[in-house]
């Protein structure tokens, strides 16, 4: 006779899909003997998914196998498949066996296609099982009984037999019917159009027996395969916080140092507000010039490659070049198009947490608000990526363009982002009996009181240099630049 | 037990579950194992075609109606006529208190995976070594 056994269920393990970010929403990863409907249109990106998890479970020495129930043959899937990165042929046949089951279905039914999979996933030892073309199964089905009948003996065979099923599905049916009632877990594919723009997103709508990050999930199809974006506000949780230092980071700008009573202080947000051409990129530049081995930079730009701000810096007098060569600065560019913001945030974070960065220079915060599928987001987006990068001990510094260069009511456009900046640093061109001035204001400083003088300032040989107070003028902070009279003015 | 006319068919299986769904699948693996199968759906019924069909090994579910897996083998063990018919438990759960390692020669977790389930099948029927 046997040990005397005691049995509880235990949770069960997730199993990692393999599929960047898709592993992050599901909290690890698909549950093992459960059954989960992969439901998108045509081109939304089931096969490829489907795929890509097969191969990561067979990079991991687990076997799966990939039937379909369509008339598409097995030669031109794969081929479509070729230049996918995670398409490893030496798995195709032997880890990941395709196999059609089209005629089975055709000649015995629902019953025919369970004593298939009971016979070919225990030959093939499949922990995986996908079923490319649930819709056949409901087109053979003498009833939606013998349907939600045969749902329920694929739930079974996955727990008797051990295994993970997929059931890949374009059906736009009801979410009350019987294939999304019984299943474990259903996994959206969709996407938005935005005029010219489409936008790929994931969206778990079930997920029985662990807790998941729900709602919409940015993601994209290249030739790495299927990526997903969990939103950052949504994977965050409860950060952190780096240990709070009265310390103060040079702006690169001694006299402007002074202004702000010392520096910027440790780990707090900045931003520099101005029109396009005052010198928000060169007092940028001037705070990485500053980083060091204990205060690594890092450069984060829509607008000008590592090329280009070399050359600039170098025009400024900045050693900025040797920074980079020297691994104290990494520059990343990216022009502002078809990204999105998650994606952003990610390469941001992988970037600072990579050299444990402790200076940021994001070179046009803009790019955020062109990236956002939904503005209604954004502040929401930029207030988490500005506390997790407080929490990595990161003082970051953003660009933001005021719309009109000389005057104007429009001010600053992008209010979601000056609620969030613990700092704010106005620069604005003053015209003043016929001549441009670059002026700069300090507008918020985090806990520590600041020079409120307007200031001129000018972008020379020697970089960005602070010069005097503005004497007898008024609303240069406005936009409406004026002399007051020679007497009678404040500073007279 | 057995006569000469049973040996020479398929070993038999008494299956003794409630779940039509897990039944109905358990027949499919258990017939292309080569098995015959003889179904009940509670332990009363199994008490009941155990008498009339003589299986090789009978395959039971502790959670049943009227009369649950571990009532059901206890009887069977309590009279000593099927000493030498080989019983499998599977639950999906199996309260601490009871004592079955007297009385069944092994028990599987529902969902343990085919393999394991296969082969313990297999071993029990053939006889030899017990499962590990």
């Amino acid at each position: 006779m046997t040990d005397n056994p005691t049995y509880s269920p235990t949770a069960p393990t997730h199993v990692p899909t393999g599929v960047p970010g898709l592993d992050d929403v599901l909290r690890g990863g698909l549950l093992p003997r459960a059954v989960y409907i992969l439901q998108g249109g045509p081109g939304e990106g089931k096969t490829i998914l489907a795929n890509q998890i097969c191969y990561s479970w067979a990079a991991r020495g687990e076997h799966s196998l990939y039937v379909t129930l369509l008339a598409e043959t097995h030669h031109r899937l794969l081929r479509h498949l070729q230049n996918m990165a995670f398409m490893d042929n030496q798995y195709a046949g032997t880890s990941v066996v395709y196999e059609s089951a089209f005629d089975i279905l055709r000649t015995d039914g629902l019953a025919g296609i369970l004593r298939y999979l009971t016979r070919n996933g225990k030959r093939q030892k499949a922990s995986l099982i996908v079923i490319d073309g649930l819709f056949a199964l409901e087109e053979n089905a003498a009833s939606e009984r013998a349907f939600r009948e045969f749902i329920n003996d694929l739930s079974i065979y996955a727990d008797v037999v051990g295994c993970t099923i997929l059931l890949l599905t374009n059906s736009k049916r009801d979410s009350g019917s019987p294939e999304f009632t019984m299943v474990d877990g259903w996994l959206h594919l969709g996407s938005d159009e935005d005029q010219f723009r489409t936008y790929r997103y994931l969206q778990v709508r079930k997920f029985r027996g662990s807790d998941f990050i729900s709602g919409r999930h940015m993601s994209t199809i290249t030739t790495e395969g299927f990526r997903v974006f969990p939103r950052l506000e949504a994977v965050t949780g409860e950060l952190e916080s780096a240990s709070m230092r009265d310390e103060r980071l040079s702006t690169g700008v001694d006299a402007l140092d002074d202004v702000i009573q010392g520096g910027i202080p440790y780990s707090s947000t900045t931003l520099l507000v101005g029109p396009t051409g005052v010198g928000k990129t060169t007092l940028g530049l001037s705070f990485i010039c500053n980083s060091s081995d204990a205060e690594p930079g890092l450069i984060f730009g829509f607008y000008e490659d590592a090329h280009r701000l070399r050359r600039r810096a170098s025009a400024l007098g900045l050693a900025l070049g040797a920074l980079i060569d020297g691994g104290l600065v990494e520059v990343i560019h990216h022009t502002p198009t078809e990204l999105l913001q998650d994606q952003l945030a990610e390469e941001i974070l992988e970037a600072v947490r990579r050299r444990g960065v402790k200076r940021l220079f994001i070179d046009g915060i803009d790019a955020f608000k062109q990236a956002a599928v939904n503005e209604q987001r954004l502040g929401r987006f930029i207030s988490t990526l500005t506390a997790i990068l407080r929490c990595e001990g990161v003082t970051t510094v953003f660009t933001a363009e005021l719309a009109e260069i000389v005057g104007g009511d429009e001010g600053l456009q992008f209010a979601a982002v000056s609620a969030i900046a613990e700092n704010i640093i106005l620069l604005r061109y003053a015209e003043l009996e016929s001549r441009l001035y670059r002026t700069l204001a300090i507008l918020k400083m985090r806990e520590s009181g600041f020079d409120p003088y307007v200031y001129e300032f000018c972008l020379c040989g020697d970089g960005f240099k602070l010069g005097e107070r503005m004497k007898r003028t008024e609303g240069v902070v406005t936009g409406q630049a004026h002399r007051l009279p020679p007497t009678g003015g404040r500073d007279a | 037990m057995r006569d000469e006319d049973t040996d020479k068919l398929d070993p038999l299986v008494l299956l003794v579950e409630d779940e039509l769904g897990l039944s109905k699948l358990m027949v499919m693996i258990l017939e292309d194992e080569g098995y015959r199968v003889v179904e009940a759906a509670n332990g009363a019924q199994g008490l009941l075609k155990l008498k009339q069909e003589k299986p090789a090994l009978i395959i039971t579910d502790y959670m049943m109606p009227e009369l649950n897996g571990y009532e059901m083998v206890r009887t069977i063990r309590a009279n000593h006529e099927f000493d030498d018919v080989p019983i499998l438990m599977m639950s999906a759960a199996l309260p601490e208190h009871l004592k079955v390692s007297d009385l069944v020669d092994h028990f599987l977790p529902k969902g343990t995976g085919l393999e394991i389930l296969v082969t313990t099948i297999r071993r029990l029927i053939e006889g030899g070594d017990k499962p590990e």
